[in-house]
Protein backbone atom coordinates (compact mmCIF):
# COMPACT_ATOMS: atom_id res chain seq x y z
CA UNK A 1 0.00 0.00 0.00
CA UNK A 2 2.81 2.34 0.93
CA UNK A 3 4.49 1.78 -2.44
CA UNK A 4 1.23 2.59 -4.17
CA UNK A 5 0.81 5.84 -2.26
CA UNK A 6 4.40 6.91 -2.87
CA UNK A 7 4.59 5.73 -6.48
CA UNK A 8 4.22 9.14 -8.14
CA UNK A 9 1.67 7.62 -10.53
CA UNK A 10 -1.73 8.96 -11.44
CA UNK A 11 -4.79 6.92 -10.64
CA UNK A 12 -8.41 7.10 -11.52
CA UNK A 13 -11.29 7.34 -9.03
CA UNK A 14 -14.68 6.14 -10.11
CA UNK A 15 -17.66 5.71 -7.74
CA UNK A 16 -15.51 5.32 -4.65
CA UNK A 17 -13.19 2.76 -6.25
CA UNK A 18 -9.54 3.29 -7.06
CA UNK A 19 -8.41 2.28 -10.54
CA UNK A 20 -4.67 1.76 -10.99
CA UNK A 21 -2.75 2.00 -14.32
CA UNK A 22 -2.85 -1.26 -16.19
CA UNK A 23 0.44 -2.78 -17.20
CA UNK A 24 0.46 -3.13 -20.91
CA UNK A 25 1.87 -6.03 -22.86
CA UNK A 26 0.65 -7.98 -25.91
CA UNK A 27 -1.18 -10.56 -23.82
CA UNK A 28 -3.08 -7.92 -21.91
CA UNK A 29 -3.83 -6.04 -25.11
CA UNK A 30 -5.39 -9.20 -26.59
CA UNK A 31 -7.46 -9.65 -23.45
CA UNK A 32 -8.67 -6.06 -23.51
CA UNK A 33 -9.85 -6.40 -27.07
CA UNK A 34 -12.28 -9.12 -26.01
CA UNK A 35 -13.93 -6.70 -23.57
CA UNK A 36 -16.59 -4.39 -24.98
CA UNK A 37 -16.15 -0.61 -25.06
CA UNK A 38 -13.96 0.64 -22.20
CA UNK A 39 -13.38 4.08 -23.66
CA UNK A 40 -16.08 5.80 -21.66
CA UNK A 41 -15.17 6.18 -17.99
CA UNK A 42 -18.61 7.62 -17.24
CA UNK A 43 -20.12 4.17 -17.59
CA UNK A 44 -17.71 2.94 -14.97
CA UNK A 45 -19.33 -0.39 -14.21
CA UNK A 46 -16.64 -2.76 -15.39
CA UNK A 47 -13.22 -3.53 -14.02
CA UNK A 48 -11.42 -1.69 -16.80
CA UNK A 49 -11.57 1.97 -17.75
CA UNK A 50 -9.82 3.89 -20.46
CA UNK A 51 -8.95 7.54 -20.21
CA UNK A 52 -6.85 9.49 -22.66
CA UNK A 53 -5.60 6.28 -24.18
CA UNK A 54 -4.50 4.79 -20.87
CA UNK A 55 -6.12 1.75 -19.36
CA UNK A 56 -6.92 1.53 -15.66
CA UNK A 57 -7.96 -1.57 -13.74
CA UNK A 58 -10.23 -1.56 -10.71
CA UNK A 59 -8.29 -2.27 -7.50
CA UNK A 60 -9.67 -1.30 -4.12
CA UNK A 61 -12.69 0.39 -2.62
CA UNK A 62 -11.61 3.62 -0.93
CA UNK A 63 -14.10 3.45 2.01
CA UNK A 64 -12.92 -0.11 2.61
CA UNK A 65 -9.29 1.07 2.56
CA UNK A 66 -10.08 3.61 5.29
CA UNK A 67 -12.07 1.14 7.38
CA UNK A 68 -9.34 -1.50 7.28
CA UNK A 69 -6.24 0.66 7.32
CA UNK A 70 -5.58 -0.14 10.97
CA UNK A 71 -5.02 -3.76 9.97
CA UNK A 72 -3.21 -2.96 6.72
CA UNK A 73 -0.53 -0.73 8.27
CA UNK A 74 -0.78 -0.83 12.04
CA UNK A 75 2.37 1.18 12.70
CA UNK A 76 1.40 4.09 10.49
CA UNK A 77 -2.14 4.04 11.83
CA UNK A 78 -0.90 4.16 15.44
CA UNK A 79 1.50 7.02 14.64
CA UNK A 80 -1.34 8.92 13.07
CA UNK A 81 -3.62 8.14 15.99
CA UNK A 82 -1.19 9.46 18.58
CA UNK A 83 -0.59 12.64 16.58
CA UNK A 84 -4.34 13.19 16.22
CA UNK A 85 -5.02 12.56 19.92
CA UNK A 86 -2.26 14.96 20.91
CA UNK A 87 -4.57 17.69 19.69
CA UNK A 88 -6.72 17.05 22.75
CA UNK A 89 -5.16 19.00 25.58
CA UNK A 90 -7.11 17.21 28.34
CA UNK A 91 -5.10 14.40 29.89
CA UNK A 92 -7.06 11.27 30.65
CA UNK A 93 -5.21 9.10 33.13
CA UNK A 94 -8.19 6.83 33.79
CA UNK A 95 -8.27 7.54 37.50
CA UNK A 96 -5.66 6.72 40.11
CA UNK A 97 -7.28 3.41 41.04
CA UNK A 98 -7.97 0.69 38.51
CA UNK A 99 -11.56 0.00 39.32
CA UNK A 100 -13.78 -1.81 36.90
CA UNK A 101 -16.45 -4.36 36.28
CA UNK A 102 -14.11 -7.32 36.62
CA UNK A 103 -13.37 -6.39 40.22
CA UNK A 104 -17.09 -5.91 40.91
CA UNK A 105 -17.82 -9.31 39.33
CA UNK A 106 -15.14 -10.99 41.44
CA UNK A 107 -16.32 -9.45 44.69
CA UNK A 108 -20.07 -9.82 44.27
CA UNK A 109 -20.45 -12.88 42.06
CA UNK A 110 -17.40 -15.13 42.23
CA UNK A 111 -16.28 -14.73 45.83
CA UNK A 112 -19.69 -15.53 47.39
CA UNK A 113 -19.71 -18.88 45.58
CA UNK A 114 -16.55 -20.09 47.30
CA UNK A 115 -17.06 -18.66 50.78
CA UNK A 116 -18.94 -20.27 53.60
CA UNK A 117 -20.75 -17.74 55.72
CA UNK A 118 -23.62 -19.63 57.28
CA UNK A 119 -23.43 -21.96 60.18
CA UNK A 120 -26.16 -23.63 62.10
CA UNK A 121 -29.46 -25.01 60.98
CA UNK A 122 -30.60 -22.07 58.88
CA UNK A 123 -29.17 -20.64 55.71
CA UNK A 124 -29.42 -16.94 55.01
CA UNK A 125 -28.93 -15.38 51.62
CA UNK A 126 -25.40 -14.06 51.10
CA UNK A 127 -26.22 -10.72 49.56
CA UNK A 128 -24.29 -7.65 48.55
CA UNK A 129 -24.37 -6.10 52.01
CA UNK A 130 -23.18 -9.36 53.57
CA UNK A 131 -20.21 -9.50 51.18
CA UNK A 132 -19.17 -5.96 52.10
CA UNK A 133 -19.68 -6.65 55.78
CA UNK A 134 -17.50 -9.73 55.50
CA UNK A 135 -14.72 -7.78 53.76
CA UNK A 136 -14.93 -5.06 56.40
CA UNK A 137 -14.64 -7.69 59.14
CA UNK A 138 -11.72 -9.51 57.57
CA UNK A 139 -9.72 -6.57 56.24
CA UNK A 140 -8.49 -3.68 58.29
CA UNK A 141 -9.66 -0.67 56.31
CA UNK A 142 -7.93 2.53 57.38
CA UNK A 143 -10.12 5.63 57.70
CA UNK A 144 -9.84 7.62 54.52
CA UNK A 145 -12.21 9.43 52.30
CA UNK A 146 -11.65 7.47 49.12
CA UNK A 147 -14.64 8.92 47.39
CA UNK A 148 -13.30 12.42 47.38
CA UNK A 149 -9.66 11.60 46.76
CA UNK A 150 -10.22 9.18 43.93
CA UNK A 151 -10.20 10.53 40.40
CA UNK A 152 -11.91 7.50 38.90
CA UNK A 153 -15.30 9.03 39.51
CA UNK A 154 -14.43 12.47 38.20
CA UNK A 155 -15.94 12.52 34.73
CA UNK A 156 -15.11 16.14 33.93
CA UNK A 157 -11.85 15.37 32.04
CA UNK A 158 -13.80 13.03 29.78
CA UNK A 159 -16.47 15.60 29.14
CA UNK A 160 -13.86 18.26 28.36
CA UNK A 161 -12.08 15.90 25.99
CA UNK A 162 -15.36 15.19 24.24
CA UNK A 163 -15.96 18.92 23.82
CA UNK A 164 -12.51 19.32 22.25
CA UNK A 165 -13.15 16.41 19.91
CA UNK A 166 -16.42 17.99 18.83
CA UNK A 167 -14.48 21.05 17.66
CA UNK A 168 -12.30 18.97 15.33
CA UNK A 169 -13.30 18.54 11.73
CA UNK A 170 -14.48 15.05 10.91
CA UNK A 171 -15.90 15.68 7.47
CA UNK A 172 -14.32 13.50 4.88
CA UNK A 173 -15.94 13.04 1.48
CA UNK A 174 -14.72 10.59 -1.11
CA UNK A 175 -12.46 12.08 -3.82
CA UNK A 176 -14.24 13.28 -6.91
CA UNK A 177 -14.37 10.93 -9.87
CA UNK A 178 -11.48 11.45 -12.23
CA UNK A 179 -7.70 11.44 -12.19
CA UNK A 180 -5.96 11.67 -8.82
CA UNK A 181 -2.21 11.80 -8.22
CA UNK A 182 -0.53 9.61 -5.61
CA UNK A 183 0.18 12.64 -3.39
CA UNK A 184 -3.46 13.77 -3.61
CA UNK A 185 -4.56 10.24 -2.76
CA UNK A 186 -2.14 10.20 0.17
CA UNK A 187 -3.52 13.49 1.49
CA UNK A 188 -7.08 12.34 1.11
CA UNK A 189 -6.29 9.09 2.96
CA UNK A 190 -4.65 11.01 5.80
CA UNK A 191 -7.70 13.27 6.25
CA UNK A 192 -10.09 10.32 6.05
CA UNK A 193 -8.12 8.39 8.66
CA UNK A 194 -7.91 11.46 10.88
CA UNK A 195 -11.69 11.85 10.73
CA UNK A 196 -12.15 8.17 11.47
CA UNK A 197 -9.79 8.27 14.47
CA UNK A 198 -11.61 11.30 15.92
CA UNK A 199 -14.96 9.58 15.43
CA UNK A 200 -13.70 6.38 17.08
CA UNK A 201 -12.20 8.28 20.01
CA UNK A 202 -15.45 10.18 20.49
CA UNK A 203 -17.35 6.90 20.55
CA UNK A 204 -14.84 5.36 22.97
CA UNK A 205 -14.98 8.30 25.38
CA UNK A 206 -18.78 8.35 25.37
CA UNK A 207 -18.81 4.61 26.12
CA UNK A 208 -16.24 5.13 28.91
CA UNK A 209 -18.30 7.92 30.47
CA UNK A 210 -21.42 5.75 30.33
CA UNK A 211 -19.55 2.79 31.81
CA UNK A 212 -18.21 4.84 34.69
CA UNK A 213 -21.58 6.44 35.35
CA UNK A 214 -23.15 2.99 35.56
CA UNK A 215 -20.34 1.75 37.79
CA UNK A 216 -20.66 4.70 40.14
CA UNK A 217 -24.41 4.13 40.29
CA UNK A 218 -23.88 0.43 41.06
CA UNK A 219 -21.41 0.90 43.89
CA UNK A 220 -22.01 4.38 45.27
CA UNK A 221 -23.13 3.17 48.69
CA UNK A 222 -20.14 0.89 49.14
CA UNK A 223 -17.42 3.07 47.74
CA UNK A 224 -15.02 3.22 50.64
CA UNK A 225 -14.63 -0.55 50.98
CA UNK A 226 -14.51 -1.21 47.25
CA UNK A 227 -12.01 1.55 46.57
CA UNK A 228 -9.81 0.27 49.34
CA UNK A 229 -9.83 -3.19 47.78
CA UNK A 230 -9.27 -1.71 44.31
CA UNK A 231 -6.33 0.34 45.50
CA UNK A 232 -4.82 -2.57 47.41
CA UNK A 233 -5.27 -4.84 44.38
CA UNK A 234 -5.60 -8.04 46.35
CA UNK A 235 -7.82 -9.71 48.89
CA UNK A 236 -7.97 -13.13 50.51
CA UNK A 237 -10.83 -14.40 52.61
CA UNK A 238 -11.27 -17.99 53.74
CA UNK A 239 -8.93 -19.52 51.16
CA UNK A 240 -10.42 -17.54 48.29
CA UNK A 241 -8.57 -14.55 46.92
CA UNK A 242 -7.46 -12.48 43.99
CA UNK A 243 -4.44 -10.44 43.07
CA UNK A 244 -4.14 -7.73 40.43
CA UNK A 245 -1.97 -8.28 37.38
CA UNK A 246 -0.49 -5.12 35.92
CA UNK A 247 -2.14 -1.74 36.37
CA UNK A 248 -5.55 -2.35 34.87
CA UNK A 249 -8.69 -4.22 35.82
CA UNK A 250 -7.19 -7.70 35.43
CA UNK A 251 -6.64 -10.24 38.17
CA UNK A 252 -5.56 -13.75 39.04
CA UNK A 253 -8.44 -15.28 40.97
CA UNK A 254 -7.46 -18.18 43.18
CA UNK A 255 -8.57 -20.66 45.76
CA UNK A 256 -6.29 -22.47 48.14
CA UNK A 257 -6.30 -26.25 48.01
CA UNK A 258 -5.18 -26.89 51.57
CA UNK A 259 -3.14 -30.04 52.13
CA UNK A 260 -4.52 -33.13 50.44
CA UNK A 261 -3.65 -36.76 49.94
CA UNK A 262 -3.28 -38.75 46.71
CA UNK A 263 -2.74 -42.49 46.61
CA UNK A 264 -0.54 -44.47 44.27
CA UNK A 265 -1.12 -47.83 42.63
CA UNK A 266 -0.17 -49.68 45.81
CA UNK A 267 -2.45 -47.60 48.03
CA UNK A 268 0.40 -45.62 49.54
CA UNK A 269 -0.49 -42.08 50.52
CA UNK A 270 1.28 -38.90 49.40
CA UNK A 271 0.65 -35.65 51.23
CA UNK A 272 0.59 -32.66 48.90
CA UNK A 273 1.14 -29.18 50.33
CA UNK A 274 -1.29 -26.29 50.02
CA UNK A 275 -1.27 -24.38 46.76
CA UNK A 276 -3.30 -21.69 45.03
CA UNK A 277 -5.21 -22.83 41.96
CA UNK A 278 -5.82 -19.73 39.90
CA UNK A 279 -7.41 -18.48 36.72
CA UNK A 280 -6.71 -15.13 35.05
CA UNK A 281 -9.48 -12.71 34.09
CA UNK A 282 -8.25 -12.65 30.50
CA UNK A 283 -7.72 -15.16 27.74
CA UNK A 284 -6.57 -17.95 27.90
CA UNK A 285 -8.88 -18.92 30.73
CA UNK A 286 -6.92 -21.95 31.92
CA UNK A 287 -6.23 -23.04 35.50
CA UNK A 288 -2.69 -22.61 36.80
CA UNK A 289 -0.91 -23.26 40.09
CA UNK A 290 0.62 -20.07 41.45
CA UNK A 291 3.26 -21.56 43.72
CA UNK A 292 6.37 -23.49 42.83
CA UNK A 293 4.67 -26.84 42.87
CA UNK A 294 4.86 -30.40 41.63
CA UNK A 295 2.03 -32.74 40.77
CA UNK A 296 1.46 -35.49 38.19
CA UNK A 297 -0.52 -32.99 36.09
CA UNK A 298 2.18 -30.30 36.12
CA UNK A 299 5.05 -30.51 33.67
CA UNK A 300 7.85 -29.43 35.97
CA UNK A 301 8.53 -28.38 39.55
CA UNK A 302 7.96 -24.69 38.98
CA UNK A 303 5.60 -21.79 39.61
CA UNK A 304 2.79 -20.54 37.38
CA UNK A 305 2.29 -23.86 35.60
CA UNK A 306 -0.87 -24.68 33.71
CA UNK A 307 -2.70 -27.77 34.96
CA UNK A 308 -2.87 -30.44 32.29
CA UNK A 309 -6.53 -31.36 31.73
CA UNK A 310 -8.06 -33.93 29.42
CA UNK A 311 -10.80 -32.75 27.08
CA UNK A 312 -10.98 -29.28 28.58
CA UNK A 313 -12.23 -26.47 26.37
CA UNK A 314 -11.48 -23.13 28.02
CA UNK A 315 -14.21 -20.48 27.83
CA UNK A 316 -13.60 -17.52 25.56
CA UNK A 317 -14.86 -14.67 27.69
CA UNK A 318 -14.78 -13.39 31.24
CA UNK A 319 -17.88 -14.06 33.30
CA UNK A 320 -18.49 -15.20 36.87
CA UNK A 321 -19.78 -18.59 35.76
CA UNK A 322 -16.85 -19.20 33.43
CA UNK A 323 -14.28 -18.33 36.10
CA UNK A 324 -16.00 -20.54 38.69
CA UNK A 325 -16.12 -23.39 36.18
CA UNK A 326 -12.42 -23.12 35.29
CA UNK A 327 -11.37 -22.94 38.95
CA UNK A 328 -13.53 -26.00 39.69
CA UNK A 329 -11.97 -27.92 36.80
CA UNK A 330 -8.45 -27.14 37.95
CA UNK A 331 -9.26 -27.98 41.53
CA UNK A 332 -11.05 -31.19 40.71
CA UNK A 333 -8.15 -32.33 38.54
CA UNK A 334 -5.51 -31.62 41.16
CA UNK A 335 -7.36 -33.11 44.12
CA UNK A 336 -9.53 -35.78 42.55
CA UNK A 337 -8.35 -36.38 38.99
CA UNK A 338 -5.30 -38.59 39.50
CA UNK A 339 -6.00 -42.19 38.59
CA UNK A 340 -3.55 -44.43 40.42
CA UNK A 341 -4.16 -47.34 38.04
CA UNK A 342 -3.97 -45.53 34.72
CA UNK A 343 -1.26 -43.12 35.90
CA UNK A 344 -2.15 -40.50 33.33
CA UNK A 345 -0.36 -37.17 33.45
CA UNK A 346 3.15 -35.91 32.90
CA UNK A 347 4.36 -37.95 35.85
CA UNK A 348 3.11 -40.74 38.05
CA UNK A 349 3.48 -41.08 41.77
CA UNK A 350 5.08 -44.51 41.56
CA UNK A 351 5.54 -45.70 37.98
CA UNK A 352 8.35 -48.28 38.03
CA UNK A 353 8.64 -48.14 34.21
CA UNK A 354 9.91 -44.58 34.28
CA UNK A 355 13.67 -44.89 34.12
CA UNK A 356 14.49 -41.19 34.18
CA UNK A 357 12.23 -39.29 36.52
CA UNK A 358 12.20 -35.54 36.09
CA UNK A 359 9.88 -35.01 39.05
CA UNK A 360 9.92 -37.23 42.14
CA UNK A 361 7.15 -37.50 44.72
CA UNK A 362 8.94 -39.69 47.23
CA UNK A 363 9.38 -36.78 49.64
CA UNK A 364 5.59 -36.41 49.81
CA UNK A 365 5.03 -40.04 50.74
CA UNK A 366 3.55 -40.65 54.16
CA UNK A 367 5.62 -43.37 55.73
CA UNK A 368 4.28 -45.74 58.29
CA UNK A 369 6.65 -45.46 61.25
CA UNK A 370 5.71 -48.90 62.54
CA UNK A 371 7.13 -50.68 59.47
CA UNK B 1 -5.89 -30.31 55.61
CA UNK B 2 -8.39 -32.31 53.68
CA UNK B 3 -9.02 -35.33 55.88
CA UNK B 4 -8.14 -38.69 54.48
CA UNK B 5 -10.07 -40.52 57.18
CA UNK B 6 -13.52 -39.58 58.41
CA UNK B 7 -13.54 -38.17 61.89
CA UNK B 8 -15.99 -39.50 64.35
CA UNK B 9 -16.63 -36.65 66.66
CA UNK B 10 -19.51 -38.14 68.54
CA UNK B 11 -18.89 -38.06 72.20
CA UNK B 12 -21.44 -40.60 73.32
CA UNK B 13 -24.08 -42.86 72.02
CA UNK B 14 -26.53 -40.65 73.86
CA UNK B 15 -25.71 -37.60 71.71
CA UNK B 16 -26.26 -39.61 68.57
CA UNK B 17 -29.74 -40.46 69.71
CA UNK B 18 -30.96 -37.01 70.55
CA UNK B 19 -29.26 -34.63 68.14
CA UNK B 20 -30.54 -33.58 64.75
CA UNK B 21 -28.33 -34.33 61.78
CA UNK B 22 -27.60 -31.55 59.30
CA UNK B 23 -26.41 -32.64 55.88
CA UNK B 24 -25.05 -30.03 53.50
CA UNK B 25 -24.44 -31.12 49.92
CA UNK B 26 -22.14 -28.69 48.12
CA UNK B 27 -21.51 -28.64 44.38
CA UNK B 28 -17.79 -28.82 43.57
CA UNK B 29 -15.78 -26.32 45.59
CA UNK B 30 -18.75 -24.13 46.50
CA UNK B 31 -18.71 -22.66 49.97
CA UNK B 32 -22.33 -23.45 50.61
CA UNK B 33 -24.81 -26.04 49.45
CA UNK B 34 -28.16 -27.63 49.87
CA UNK B 35 -28.99 -28.13 53.54
CA UNK B 36 -31.28 -30.78 54.95
CA UNK B 37 -32.10 -31.52 58.56
CA UNK B 38 -32.88 -35.01 59.80
CA UNK B 39 -34.52 -35.15 63.17
CA UNK B 40 -33.37 -37.70 65.77
CA UNK B 41 -34.82 -41.07 64.95
CA UNK B 42 -34.96 -40.45 61.22
CA UNK B 43 -31.35 -41.00 60.20
CA UNK B 44 -29.79 -43.52 62.58
CA UNK B 45 -28.50 -46.65 60.88
CA UNK B 46 -28.96 -45.19 57.43
CA UNK B 47 -26.10 -44.89 54.97
CA UNK B 48 -25.08 -41.33 54.18
CA UNK B 49 -25.53 -41.98 50.47
CA UNK B 50 -29.18 -42.86 51.02
CA UNK B 51 -29.77 -39.67 53.02
CA UNK B 52 -28.09 -37.59 50.29
CA UNK B 53 -30.33 -39.15 47.66
CA UNK B 54 -33.37 -38.34 49.82
CA UNK B 55 -32.22 -34.74 50.10
CA UNK B 56 -31.68 -34.37 46.38
CA UNK B 57 -35.10 -35.81 45.57
CA UNK B 58 -36.94 -33.18 47.58
CA UNK B 59 -39.49 -31.21 45.60
CA UNK B 60 -40.28 -28.14 47.69
CA UNK B 61 -37.09 -26.20 46.93
CA UNK B 62 -36.73 -22.45 46.70
CA UNK B 63 -35.33 -20.89 43.51
CA UNK B 64 -31.89 -20.50 45.12
CA UNK B 65 -31.95 -24.13 46.23
CA UNK B 66 -33.00 -25.24 42.76
CA UNK B 67 -29.96 -23.46 41.30
CA UNK B 68 -27.69 -25.23 43.77
CA UNK B 69 -29.40 -28.53 42.94
CA UNK B 70 -28.71 -27.94 39.25
CA UNK B 71 -25.03 -27.37 40.06
CA UNK B 72 -24.95 -30.53 42.17
CA UNK B 73 -26.57 -32.61 39.43
CA UNK B 74 -24.11 -31.20 36.91
CA UNK B 75 -21.23 -32.38 39.09
CA UNK B 76 -22.87 -35.75 39.73
CA UNK B 77 -23.16 -36.39 36.01
CA UNK B 78 -20.06 -38.59 35.96
CA UNK B 79 -19.12 -37.48 39.45
CA UNK B 80 -19.46 -38.75 42.99
CA UNK B 81 -20.21 -37.78 46.58
CA UNK B 82 -17.24 -37.12 48.84
CA UNK B 83 -17.23 -36.35 52.51
CA UNK B 84 -14.00 -35.50 54.27
CA UNK B 85 -12.03 -36.69 51.26
CA UNK B 86 -13.69 -40.11 51.08
CA UNK B 87 -16.55 -41.66 49.22
CA UNK B 88 -19.66 -41.96 51.37
CA UNK B 89 -20.14 -45.67 51.86
CA UNK B 90 -20.68 -45.69 55.65
CA UNK B 91 -23.43 -44.61 58.01
CA UNK B 92 -24.07 -40.88 58.21
CA UNK B 93 -22.88 -40.69 61.82
CA UNK B 94 -19.41 -41.85 60.75
CA UNK B 95 -18.84 -38.53 58.96
CA UNK B 96 -20.56 -36.25 61.46
CA UNK B 97 -18.98 -33.66 63.69
CA UNK B 98 -20.63 -31.93 66.57
CA UNK B 99 -21.50 -28.28 65.98
CA UNK B 100 -23.49 -25.68 67.81
CA UNK B 101 -25.72 -22.83 66.67
CA UNK B 102 -25.27 -19.30 68.00
CA UNK B 103 -28.17 -20.02 70.31
CA UNK B 104 -26.29 -22.99 71.74
CA UNK B 105 -28.30 -25.74 70.07
CA UNK B 106 -26.13 -28.76 69.34
CA UNK B 107 -26.39 -30.70 66.11
CA UNK B 108 -24.41 -33.14 64.03
CA UNK B 109 -23.03 -31.75 60.80
CA UNK B 110 -22.02 -33.70 57.72
CA UNK B 111 -20.53 -31.79 54.77
CA UNK B 112 -20.80 -33.65 51.48
CA UNK B 113 -19.33 -32.51 48.19
CA UNK B 114 -20.63 -33.50 44.77
CA UNK B 115 -17.45 -33.69 42.72
CA UNK B 116 -16.97 -34.48 39.09
CA UNK B 117 -13.32 -35.48 38.90
CA UNK B 118 -11.72 -33.64 36.02
CA UNK B 119 -9.43 -36.13 34.42
CA UNK B 120 -6.00 -34.68 34.11
CA UNK B 121 -3.02 -35.64 32.08
CA UNK B 122 -2.32 -36.28 28.48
Amino acid sequence: MRRLLESGNDFLVESGSLYVPLLFDPAIEREIRTIPDTSRPQQGLGSLLQLEGKHFVKSISLPSLVNNYENINKNRYNQLKSSVLQKISVKLDGGSTPFGWKLITIIFQIMPYFIKTNRGLERKKFGRKDVLKLIAEKVDIPPRDYERSNTFFDLRPFQEALQELDKLDTKSALPQDGVISSSELNNWLYRALEAQIIEKERFRLKAEVLKREQLVEAVKEDLDILLFVAEKGSLEIDDFGFIRIGKGDDYLIYKRSGEYILKDYYGRSYLFPDCRVAVPTFNPFRPVVMEKYKHPFLYAHDSGQEICLTGFSPPQEFSANNIIQVLEEGFNALLHGYDARRRRGYHSLDDPRQIVKTVEFDDYRIRDNSS
Amino acid sequence: MMDAEPKKALKTEEEEQVLPLVIEIMPGQAGEGLVDIYQPGSYEGKPLRKLCQNTLSKKNLSIEEQLILEDINRQLNGGKFLSRGQEIDSMASAYAVLEETEAGEKYLYVPVRAIKPQEGGR
